[in-house]
């Protein structure tokens, strides 16, 4: 009986101390509180380049989280071509991926895109939190909408593939130029030649899609859905 | 003029500290007036009561469960594993003051063996040797904060040898802590008085304690500080393999010497028992799935599931073992209540002051 009552006195006081809890606002641990004070930020194309934060080629980044574990995830212009996403599967832990190989790929509107992992290493931990929640992603892909934790086998090696800083700002300027350049016809961009609207990839044809996936993510469209997909 | 005096802020479970120590203290005060300190062993029908078996067996069992955690990275060189010796160290350290506390509310009643005062000198050894390990494991933020350059790079090799000094004192003292169950074999239940007690203890510590570092990972999360939630899946691994191994074992034990389980009669030892291997392997499964290990959610309800199993386990082998052997039921006074409590809450206030002004849960 007193194992009992023990129990009970603690399980109400676990109980009591949860539902106080459940309104209080969740910091976010370690290097999560990232307050950026040198970010590079271009505020007219929405672009960031946070310090830390390591850029691959094809849009994906990579920021040390510890001395053995990386995060992982996709830039604003990834987020941005995607614009809303219907579903992301990823690698699953414990599994190891190559820099420049798949690590996810994005469904967006019926057509799956795969993303490249930025560095090479084993897959530890997901986010399921932005997994099962892609808006998470889009909204803030450097932050919360981060994808998942790399326990890598070299990074000083891989990260010489990789940009930052403002050589990373310069590219995605560049690349969102290159964007518009490729585009330029369509309405899919603001008039002002500012930030594109998001979810570009939905508002080109299929042929102008391949070519920006192929351009910009190193990627093919998966199994396209043609009904879907908007004509100019 | 009126003083302009400010009243700090106090929280639900400050208020709730307080009261309960003001009441251990009262109780301990009414124990005092009314002379049950000299208590022997022999004196009552249960000599293990809730304040031996709440803080001084669990507080041990704790300790020794950090203690070994913290020695075995180091032994074998765990280095991506080293951030979590420290707060191992620390809910160890603050294992055996709980116990220690406990020991002072009840001294009439440990039941040492007779002659056996170098049992006193292996505790008190043991405790230096364990504020020397704690001193050790933060002498390089020490170092750099009063003599403001890099700390002797032999610093940590000093710390291991202490804490394999430590460990040694601490496998002495849960022997002799379990032999004193063997002490009194017609007055305690087989299904809990084995030959292998002390290597059950023991095996339940290393579970407890690294369940407890999980467990205050996850509450620290307010504050920023916690773990990230790769090494907490790593540490859930971790606790679901050494659960498998004690549950595993366990059971042989039980059925090596013929004792049925999951008996359905309304008896309550064997309903008892069934709780507690049920806390064993409810864990275990959980955080056997790679999936579950994902959500720090669920290792932390697996962490909680394990520390309830630690505690069940004490308070059987102290309690139920006796009621079922004696066929008396023990309901505890309730001074006993608030005294076991409130050395309880000592320790979690303890722990929540240490690991706000001091950095516990850094990944390094």
């Amino acid at each position: 009986m007193s194992v009992l009552l023990v129990l009970l006195m603690f399980t109400i006081v676990v109980l009591v101390h949860y539902v106080r809890k459940r309104a209080q606002r969740y910091i976010p641990a370690v290097a999560e509180q990232r307050t950026r004070p040198s970010s590079r930020f271009d505020s007219r194309l929405a672009l960031e380049v946070p310090p830390g934060y390591f850029f691959h080629p094809c849009h994906t980044w990579a920021a040390e989280e510890s001395r053995q574990l990386l995060r992982v995830g996709m830039d604003h212009f990834a987020a941005n071509l995607f614009g809303k996403i219907g579903r992301i599967d990823i690698t699953k832990p414990n599994r190891w991926v190559r820099q420049g190989q798949k690590l996810m790929t994005i469904t967006v509107d019926g057509t799956s895109v795969e993303l490249l992992s930025p560095v090479e290493g084993t897959v530890t931990f997901l986010n399921q939190a932005a997994l099962e929640n892609p808006e998470v992603v889009t909204a803030d892909p450097l932050g919360k909408g981060w994808m998942a934790e790399i326990k890598p086998a070299n990074f000083d090696t891989d990260r010489k593939n990789l940009l930052q800083g403002a050589m990373a700002m310069s590219w995605m300027r560049n690349s969102t130029v290159l964007l518009r350049e490729i585009c330029s016809e369509s309405p899919a961009l603001a008039q002002d030649g500012g930030r594109p609207i998001p979810g570009v990839l939905q508002r080109v044809s299929p042929e102008l899609r391949k070519q920006l996936l192929k351009e910009f993510l190193q990627s093919v469209p998966i199994g396209e859905n043609q009904s879907t997909c908007q004509h100019i | 003029m009126k003083p302009n005096i400010q009243f700090p802020k106090w929280s639900f479970w400050r208020w709730c500290f307080v009261l309960l120590l003001m009441g251990g203290i009262y109780a301990m005060y009414l124990r005092l007036v009314e002379g049950a300190f000299h208590l022997k062993f022999s004196d009552t029908i249960f000599p293990w009561n809730l304040i031996l078996a709440l803080d001084v067996l669990c507080g041990i069992t704790i300790a020794a469960g950090g203690l070994t955690l913290a020695t075995a990275i180091y032994v074998l060189n765990l280095r991506e594993h080293s951030p979590v010796v420290r707060p191992c160290l620390v809910l160890g350290f603050l294992g055996y003051v709980v116990a220690a506390l406990g020991l002072m509310a009840e001294p009439g009643r440990v039941p040492f063996p007779r002659g056996s005062h170098w049992n006193a000198y292996a505790v008190s050894a043991l405790f230096i040797v364990f504020i020397a390990a704690l001193i050790l494991e933060f002498a390089p933020e020490l170092w750099e904060h009063f003599a403001r350059h890099e700390p002797p790079q032999g610093l940590r090799s000093w710390n291991m040898a202490a804490l394999l000094l430590a460990v040694v004192l601490v496998a002495l003292c849960q022997t002799r802590l379990a032999d004193s169950f063997g002490m009194i074999p017609d007055e305690a239940s087989p299904l809990w008085s084995t030959p292998q007690l002390p290597f059950f203890f023991f095996i339940s510590g290393v579970c407890g304690g690294l369940a407890l570092v999980i467990f205050a990972s996850w509450h620290m999360r307010f504050q920023g500080k916690s773990f990230l939630p790769g090494r907490v899946a790593g540490l859930g691994r971790v606790l679901a393999a050494l659960l498998l191994f004690y549950l595993v074992f366990r059971l042989v034990d039980l059925a090596d010497r013929g004792i049925p389980l999951f008996v359905w009669k309304n008896k309550t030892g064997n309903l008892l028992l069934t709780l507690e291997i049920a806390l064993i392997f409810l864990p275990m499964i959980l955080l056997l799935k790679p999936e579950n290990l994902q959500n720090p959610r669920v290792v932390y309800l697996g962490s909680g599931l394990v520390l309830a199993e630690v505690i069940t386990n004490r308070l059987n082998t102290c309690i139920t073992s006796v009621e079922m052997a004696t066929k008396r039921m023990y309901l505890p006074d309730w001074k006993e209540f608030l005294i076991a409590y409130s050395i309880v809450a000592l320790g979690i206030a303890a722990f929540s002051i240490i690991a706000k002004r001091v950095p516990l849960f850094v990944e390094r």
